[in-house]
């Protein structure tokens, strides 16, 4: 393994691949802080670029890349609300509150700070334990996937409904029905095309995305005419507010990180749960741990509802490349990409690339650190200026970020009917939320629709459609008591609460 | 909104489960395949009972205790400017190819603008047109992408 650092180490301290990370970073960090632009579309953007690079150069620039997007994406989910990435819907969650309080400095220092910390465990967890981990994702089989999956979205859902689990799952519902839209995997039958050639292929995630976030929460924003106020708070570069962290927030993030990087990490390592339920959880997680009065703070911009999702989603990316670079299974939609460069640059993911392509194995692993530490270096110092980049007047940014939004999708597929379809979805999201139906878990619950069919197709073929995998397998058996007690515990809350206002 | 909007809201979306499971119950099966555990319409059909049962959850939910429900007030929305972004939004979708990116980009943001309330003309149409030309640019000539130039700058 040492010698393996070691080359790893070599190859991404030269010069070129050091320049490359940094490229990769600050090219992420932009395309991520521009609603509509994820990392899919940014590492999608630099496949051409990286042709006439060698694997290991490429494959540098896209991690390098992809932190940068989340990072971004953290970034925009704070200052305006509009997470470019799923992973980062979660820090907007008490991100944007904090920026509206006027501590967007505080809150996007937190998060870089966050970001790093949780980055860098998941590196040296990835380093020491890669060979194990692959085997702990292994052992998962259909069940425990379906299962998981299942408990990540209710999970979203307990917490996202802001005190209504009903209308959470019922927007969670309206998210996997989405997903069924195109042509069944598993069949190949068309389902709920009404015949339309655009709906073949389902809807695509970018779309539903950046309707139900960019595009409505700038709608909304107009709605509610929030133009003028909002167009004064952000002139102001004093409204960014200071980037110091109190000691006392820092020692209040510091078991928050370490709780977060470690789930991250794990969930991370398991294909198809990725950043995004990652975040989820360790926002679930550190709600469900605070006590009361900070579970309160929870959603108004609370220190630990912005470290929990932070953490965990770079922990998570850092995890996702455990099956990526031993199994040669993707964990999340970022990583099949970057599965499809590696392979058109003739290296072929798995168990072998350990043995054959030890320096990308390892070059990768190493850039991840260098990459965290470059964020950290680069956005801390620049925030202020990329704040400033987002203090356009109101009535002058949200038609860019309607604009981006928009040609983000259109760029993908060059199909004008995404543009009528995100505009479609974009109003039943506003429909959705002025009736106060949270758009986070219509979101997770798309994105892990075709995995949780895929997976209960595999479980019902399995044990021919009975449900005593619940029972007979133990990892099952202890995602269904999780689960349980996720949904349970809210409704005991409500019970005690009504008890004792009576 | 007021409890009845909720209420309206919920057999909204009740409809619009039901309408999707009776969608589901006609995906077409091949020969054999209903005695297959798992069906192409398994998913959906499973999906739509959920949803159905937690319409009527939140409806029961309403009905008992609707003073607790959240109420956020409608006064005072501007329908109007954001009816007219939607409006602008699709007709950028109509307008991209005909006219080209730039000029269709160009009419998207200034409308954008001026719906919002900027009034002033040189900085409604200097940045629009500044905006739309070095995106095209980057993106045509640095990224090497292409996106329809239109009548004008076709040739």
């Amino acid at each position: 393994m040492w010698d393996g650092i070691a080359t790893g180490i070599s190859t991404v301290l030269i010069p070129t691949n050091l320049l490359l990370v940094a490229c990769g970073c600050i090219a992420g960090t932009f395309i991520g802080m521009l609603p509509g632009l994820g990392p899919i579309s940014a590492i999608a953007l630099m496949i051409p670029i990286t042709y006439g690079f060698d694997p290991a150069s490429g494959m540098i620039l896209m991690a390098g890349v992809y932190y940068g997007a989340i990072f971004g994406g953290s970034t925009s989910s704070i200052l305006v609300n509009a997470p470019g990435v799923a992973g980062t819907v979660a820090t907007s969650f008490d991100g944007y509150p904090m920026a509206q309080q006027g501590k967007a400095g505080k809150a996007l220092a937190i998060a870089a700070v966050a970001s790093f910390a949780g980055g860098t465990i998941a590196a040296v967890m990835l380093m020491v334990a890669a060979p194990a981990l692959a085997k702990v994702s292994l052992s998962f089989q259909s069940p425990d996937y379906l299962m998981l999956m299942i408990l990540g979205l209710t999970a979203v859902s307990a917490f996202a409904s802001r005190g209504n689990i009903v209308q959470a799952l019922i927007a969670t519902v309206i998210g996997l029905m989405l997903s069924t839209v195109g042509t069944d995997p598993s069949a190949g039958i068309q389902r709920f095309t009404f015949g339309s050639l655009d709906l073949v292929d389902g809807i695509s995630f970018l779309l539903l995305a950046m309707a139900t976030f960019a595009l409505s929460e700038a709608l909304m924003s107009v709605l509610k005419g929030e133009l003028r106020s909002e167009s004064k708070a952000r002139t102001s570069n004093d409204q960014i507010g200071s980037l110091r962290i109190e000691k006392s927030e820092a020692r209040e993030m510091v078991p928050v990180v370490a709780r977060s990087s470690v789930l991250g990490f794990f969930v991370g390592v398991l294909p198809g749960a990725g950043a995004t339920v990652a975040s989820f959880l360790a926002y679930g997680m550190e709600r469900a741990l605070a006590p009361i009065q900070e579970q309160l703070k929870f959603g108004k911009g609370s220190v630990r509802g912005l470290t929990a999702p932070e953490t965990a989603n770079n922990a998570a990316c850092t995890g996702s490349f455990v099956p990526l670079l031993t199994l040669g299974i993707p964990g999340s939609g970022t990583t099949a990409v970057m599965l499809g460069a590696l392979i058109s640059y003739g290296v072929q993911p798995g168990p072998q690339l350990y043995q054959n392509n030890p320096e990308v194995f390892w070059s990768v692993i190493i850039s991840m650190y260098i990459g965290n530490v470059i964020l950290l270096i680069l956005n801390l110092p620049l925030i202020p200026y990329i704040a400033r980049l987002l203090a356009l007047p109101r009535q002058l940014l949200i038609p860019m970020i309607l604009f981006f939004s928009l040609i983000g999708v259109y760029l993908v597929s060059f199909n004008t009917f995404d543009i009528y379809m995100m505009t479609a979805f974009a109003i039943a999201a506003i429909f959705l939320r002025l009736f106060g139906y949270p758009m986070a878990p219509l979101i997770l619950g798309f994105i892990l629709g075709g995995m949780m069919e895929d997976n209960l197709q595999r479980t019902m073929t399995l044990y021919d459609g009975s449900l005593s995998f619940l029972w007979e397998r133990p990892v099952s058996l202890g995602i269904t008591v999780l689960l349980v007690l996720v949904i349970l515990t809210p409704v005991v809350r409500t019970i005690r609460d009504s008890r004792r206002q009576s | 909104m007021s409890v009845k909007g909720n209420i309206a809201a919920s057999l909204l979306l009740f409809v619009l489960f039901v309408a999707y499971g009776l969608g589901a119950m006609t995906i077409p099966m091949f020969p054999g395949q209903e005695l297959e555990p798992f069906k192409p319409r398994t998913m959906p059909v499973l999906l739509a009972l959920t949803g159905v049962a937690l319409c009527i959850i939140r409806i029961v939910q309403l009905l008992r205790a609707p003073e607790a429900e959240w109420q956020p007030g409608v006064d005072g929305f501007r329908w109007k400017q954001a009816g007219l972004l939607c409006v602008a939004m699709l007709a950028y979708g109509f307008a991209i190819n005909p006219l080209g990116f730039v000029l269709a980009t160009i009419l998207f943001l200034a409308t954008g603008f001026f719906v919002l309330g900027e009034r002033r003309v040189p900085l409604l149409l200097g940045l629009s047109t500044t905006f739309s030309l070095i995106f095209y640019l980057l993106m045509t000539r640095a990224l090497g992408l292409y996106l329809a130039p239109g009548p004008w700058w076709g040739a």
